[in-house]
């Protein structure tokens, strides 16, 4: 029994083991030395050479003043704007998603068509749509602005992408765009799980589908719903590629990867650059667990 | 006037037709089942009597109103589905009333249809558990419940027993059985269980390949189908089909029996068949008998024919003990007393009963006299 269950053990530790060298190289060793580069004065064309500074990249006191990452009004500026972007963009796509998921979910003729032609903006990388958007939101040459001055909507061009008021909404539109049909599908999926008489007794019984949505369908697709936006708010508080296409170097749109980005390359501060990297992944780790463990406390059970 | 009449019932999904023209009556408070095999359509036919799926053509009546167009909830029906389709994040008690509450009806009324259904069916201890703390059969009570609280015109059972184990579904069609004859409810049960059909039915609906194959009360179905498909459905086991062929001597027309060692054996066609059997001479007919009517010999009398054949397979049951033979190449079953002995392969005496035999036309497979 004994010798059995101790083989038991080795084999499966041994099946393990490949998926735990794959993971331990490429996740945990590169988080490992992001997070001990935080520490550090290392420039980026030398690795090498460089010297422990402590916490002096978080903050830092010198004379009178502060310094590091923690007293950079940029930094709280990225912390901000990626936490607005990641409320109303996840937000909005969750409600969308609901909606087309629901569309979808009823059985009418060229369904797989329309499910397929819904998965483009997902499908096409988002560096290629953020620029294909950029060029469409141009001032000068942009169709947006040319259709919506010849239906008369605006009088003059918009510079969606540089006005201050703007540019935030724009990057929260085209990942609306981009992403809903992603939550759609994970949606569909949750929804494909409930057993398809409840509609039709529904039917049967004369209850309404906005009553059979509140009442039974959304309770039901919570767990869905939980594991979606879990998933969205990951991708969505890293959110890189499409503000740093569509909007490069603005403030207003600035997130916490694009300052760590550019505290790596741009400003060869690869040490800071690292301090932010490990604070950006401290906020998230911070975030979902948190959510998840409220989720968790206000489940009732099935 | 009929409760419920379908006339000239055709639906068909792409180009495939799943229902191919039926007709149906039902008189208020009538238990008619639906029975057939698994892809014959009756399914459809009841979500096409409940609006949950569209006529291609024909027409459904209901009191005399035609309510082809009318939507589920307008037909007055209620339905009870074999995954019992209960709403699993809601509580017995909301299950029942969720429905209700749609009908404005007063607050009280529905707590008092609520407690009213929930005791008669033996679920009020259960009000407040969720679908996923009930057993089968207390899931399709609720289920049961449901409906009933809703005092609908018309029941509708897709199949409920077909979830339970086998003593539960005993049970249960006990208790749909006792509920209709208090009730007095008019209802259209699905199944392909024929056990379930025989016992519950008023009137008796068998469907095959999308045709009505007969409609009629269990006991004439059972005695007389109308063809092959019937007899070989209704029943168990099977009615037996022997290839026989009349023919006719100085005495009287008869057929042959033939055993495995090919010995024959004359049966004469009973007085009461003779008119008929006289405008079939020397053709190949398909002998109909039931399983209870060849049986070990007990008396001598004009109806009982005794011969010998080899004893193949023995089935005991408990109460019956089922033996088969090979009769004319086809295997036959017999139904013996629970204590007859016998070895395999041993010759023994097999007794039938001609009073109860029924004659099918081979190609048309309907039934003869």
């Amino acid at each position: 029994m004994k010798r059995a269950s101790f083989r038991n053990i080795t084999k499966g530790w041994l099946l393990l083991s490949p998926m735990l060298i794959v993971l331990g190289s490429v996740a945990i060793f590169p988080l490992y030395r992001t997070f001990l580069f935080s520490f550090t004065d290392a420039k980026i064309d030398d690795l090498i050479n460089f010297s422990f500074i402590g916490f002096n990249n978080y903050i830092e006191k010198f004379e009178g003043l502060y310094y590091g990452i923690l007293a950079d009004s940029t930094w709280w500026n990225a912390v901000y704007n990626t936490l607005f972007f990641t409320v109303i963009s996840v937000t909005l796509e969750t409600i969308l998603g609901l909606i087309v998921a629901l569309c979808l979910h009823r059985a009418f003729k060229g369904r797989g068509i329309f499910r397929a032609i819904m998965l483009i903006p997902w499908a096409i990388p988002t560096v290629v749509s953020a620029k294909m958007w950029s060029w469409m939101l141009n001032d000068q040459f942009g169709i947006i602005n040319d259709m919506l001055l010849k239906v008369g909507i605006i009088s003059e061009s918009v510079a969606w992408t540089s006005n201050s008021d703007t540019v935030m909404w724009v990057v929260i539109f085209v990942d609306v765009w981009k992403t809903t049909p992603f939550m759609a599908l994970l949606i569909l999926a949750g929804l494909q799980i409930i057993p398809g008489h409840i509609f039709q007794a529904a039917k049967v019984d004369g209850i309404s589908g906005i009553r059979l949505f509140f009442k039974v369908i959304l309770p039901l697709l919570r767990p869905t719903l939980i594991v979606s936006v879990v998933f969205r708010a990951l991708d969505a508080l890293r959110i890189f590629d499409l503000i740093y296409v569509l909007t490069p170097s603005n403030d207003d749109t600035i997130s916490m990867s694009v300052y760590a980005r550019e505290n790596l390359f741009d400003f060869d501060k690869f040490g800071y650059g690292s301090a932010a990297s490990t604070l950006l992944f401290l906020v998230i780790c911070m975030l979902t667990l948190s959510y998840l463990g409220f989720m968790r406390l206000t489940s009732e059970k099935i | 006037m009929a409760y419920l009449e379908l006339s000239n019932i055709v639906k068909k999904f792409g180009s495939t037709l799943v229902l191919d023209d039926i007709n149906l009556e039902i008189q208020k408070g009538e238990f008619l089942v639906l029975v057939g095999p698994s892809g014959c359509g009756k399914s459809t036919l009841l979500n096409v009597i409940a609006g949950l799926e569209t006529l291609s053509a024909g027409k459904i009546k209901m009191n005399g109103t035609l309510v082809n167009d009318y939507e589920p909830k307008d037909r007055d029906i209620a339905m009870i589905f074999q995954s019992y389709a209960l709403y699993p994040n809601l509580t017995v008690r909301e299950n029942i009333s969720f429905g209700l509450q749609n009908r404005k009806l007063p607050k009280s009324d529905i707590e008092n249809r609520v407690n009213n259904v929930s005791k008669q069916l033996q679920i009020y201890h259960l009000l407040d558990r969720k679908p996923a703390q009930l057993s089968g059969g207390q899931r399709q009570r609720v289920a049961m419940g449901r409906a009933i609280s809703r005092n609908p015109k018309l029941y509708l059972f897709d199949e409920p027993l077909s979830n339970l184990d086998a003593k539960l579904r005993i049970e249960m069609r006990m208790e749909i059985k006792l509920l209709h004859q208090r009730v007095k409810n008019t209802v259209v049960y699905v199944t392909h269980d024929q056990t379930e059909a025989m016992t519950l039915a008023d009137k008796i609906a068998l469907l095959n390949n999308g045709k009505l194959e007969q409609i009629d009360t269990p006991m004439n179905i059972y005695k007389k189908p109308a063809n092959i498909f019937v007899a070989g459905f209704i029943g168990s086991p099977s009615m037996n089909l022997i290839p026989i062929k009349l023919a006719q001597d100085q005495r009287e027309i008869y057929f042959t029996l033939e055993n495995e060692k090919g010995t024959e054996f004359k049966i004469y066609v009973p007085e009461s068949k003779r008119k008929e059997a006289i405008n079939h001479l020397d053709k190949e007919l398909i002998l109909g008998i039931r399983p209870e009517h060849i049986t070990q010999p007990k008396k001598d009398a004009a109806n009982l024919k005794t011969l010998q054949a080899i004893r193949l397979m023995a089935e005991p049951t408990g109460s019956d003990l089922f033996y088969s033979f090979n009769i004319n190449g086809t295997t036959t079953i017999g139904r013996y007393q629970p204590d007859f002995v016998s070895k395999k392969n041993e010759l023994i005496a097999v007794q039938i009963n001609i009073d109860n035999i029924l004659f099918f036309e081979p190609n048309t497979s309907n039934l003869l006299f």
